[in-house]
């Protein structure tokens, strides 16, 4: 990834991904990282709280709204989510992975659990059909940045085989279980996981994400 | 899908996806814990699941919802650097029974002579005292406790539908220990625990009813201390109640039943559910 590409993220207050994935690389850039305002955060620090809410938050909600939809529970859950990030930032592991996967993940993980919870205020028997992968740039005034990470999915949505997308696709933006996407494509469970591996191992390629 | 038929090595890819049940997700994290290949896959795919988020749109939450968080921060409290160390790896019945004893010491040491059994996972290096039965005649259907860091402000501020995701993420703990008692009654309690959550949740399975006036009550006992961890009041086969206060691993948790609106100390006989 370029080095221009990351000082624009930087510039714009967003660190991403592709940064924390090159830690040996990272250019010194004037926000601080939010690895290091997790590690403030570990220590009660409210400023670093704030600062890293700011750079994330609209993250968050984008990803658990795509997830859950509605838009009450999205921010009740995008409020679970930066409590938990103020509970448990002692426990992050940088060695592990960067901060921003970290409170993604964490943030995925609620919006899931939020929909498995009350599945039925979400009608998930009208949703039939497989969307397509749209992620819904369309509809936001998106920043560079954000039209970057979408290309960048999009090209490598196109490298995976229909049913690899579809199962992807419905596993992590629908937020449904592999036994929900078994029932939905009609294909065996031991099917579908062995699609959703292949097709993230095969994303995680294309990406040319490392870890 | 029993522990034989998981297949973890052709998991990852639901892993990261979040696309495993509460319950795979716990098998999975087991083998996880256990192989350095799936580890190394599982973070490579993690990352990538990462991306996929990054892929949808950013939308700017109202100034209110960031207002509402600071806010409550001062009743949040932050899990601490290091999990508890194990300090008193072996808690003794003993240390119930010292001196200024209070009434719950009193009536924990009058059953600390029970034969201690051995159990798995982190109970494993722990003596457990058998429940004792009386209280336990008139258990409850199902009553489940989510309780630890995680509960006090935060679980009281957010609202129950909180406790299912606490519960959830319990389950989904690398570290997450169940510790089974059975009941005089018939029925089980399980303790579920995560040190690294600092949290725990209490189910009661097929255990009987309380009357309208009863309530159980849990307690932490450390340090010669005995500290309330919440009221749960059954209303239905699955009834959910926060506990107040962390959960420590070296810390006892035992149950009583107690008078509609708990007690400062307990006054049923306690059992036993974990430590000691």
């Amino acid at each position: 990834m370029p080095m221009s590409l990351r000082l624009f993220h930087a510039s714009s207050g967003m660190l991403v991904l592709v940064a924390e994935s090159n830690p040996g690389d990272s250019p010194s850039v004037e926000v601080e990282t939010r690895e290091s305002l997790l590690a403030r955060v570990a220590q009660g620090d409210k400023a670093a709280f704030s600062d890293l809410y700011d750079q994330t938050a609209p993250r968050v909600l984008g990803l658990i709204r795509r997830v859950l939809i509605d838009h009450a529970q999205s921010e009740e859950v995008t409020q679970e989510v930066f409590l938990e990030i103020w509970q448990s930032a002692s426990r992050y592991e940088p060695n592990k992975g960067g901060a921003t996967t970290w409170i993604l993940t964490m943030a995925h993980r609620r919006a899931i659990d939020r929909i498995r919870a009350s599945q039925s205020s979400r009608d998930r028997d009208m949703k039939i059909g497989v969307r397509d992968y749209d992620p819904g740039v369309d509809d936001v005034a998106e920043s560079v940045e954000i039209r970057i990470e979408n290309e960048r999915v999009k090209k490598a949505m196109q490298q995976l085989t229909e049913l690899q997308r579809q199962a992807i696709t419905l596993a992590f933006y629908e937020g449904y279980t592999h036994s929900e996407v078994s029932t939905i494509l009609h294909v065996p469970i031991g099917t579908v996981k062995t699609r959703l591996r292949d097709g993230m191992i095969r994303l995680r390629d294309a990406m040319g994400v490392t870890s | 899908m029993t522990r034989d038929e998981f297949d973890a090595a052709n998991s990852t890819g639901a892993y990261a996806l979040g696309a495993l049940s509460a319950e795979d997700r716990l098998l999975f994290e087991d083998e996880l814990a256990g192989s350095e290949e799936l580890r190394a896959e599982v973070a490579g795919l993690v990352d990538t699941a990462a991306v996929l988020a990054m892929a949808t749109p950013p939308i700017d939450p109202p100034p209110a919802l960031k207002s509402n968080i600071m806010a409550m921060l001062d009743s949040t409290p932050q899990l601490p650097a290091q999990p508890a160390e194990d300090v008193l790896q072996s808690i003794d019945a003993a240390r119930f029974s010292s001196s200024a004893p209070t009434a719950a010491d009193a009536t924990i040491s009058s059953f600390a002579d029970h034969q201690p059994t051995r159990r798995s996972g982190r109970g494993a290096r722990r003596s457990r005292i058998r429940p004792l039965t009386a209280l336990l005649a008139s258990a409850a259907a199902v009553a489940l406790f989510v309780g630890g860091a995680f509960a006090g402000g935060l679980l009281g501020t957010i609202g129950s539908e909180r406790q299912s995701d606490q519960f959830a993420a319990l389950n989904a703990a690398s570290d997450v220990t169940r510790e089974v008692t059975p009941l005089q009654s018939g029925g089980t309690a399980t303790l579920v625990s995560s040190d690294e959550l600092g949290a725990s949740a209490i189910v009661l399975n097929d255990a009987g009813d309380l009357t309208d006036d009863e309530v159980y009550q849990l307690w932490y006992l450390h340090d010669q201390k005995v500290t309330s961890a919440g009221i749960v009041d059954p209303d239905g086969p699955q009834t959910y109640a926060v506990l107040d206060g962390a959960f420590d691993p070296d810390y006892a948790v035992a149950m009583t039943v107690e008078p509609a609106g708990g007690s400062e100390q307990p006054t049923g006989i306690p059992v036993l559910l974990s430590g000691a």
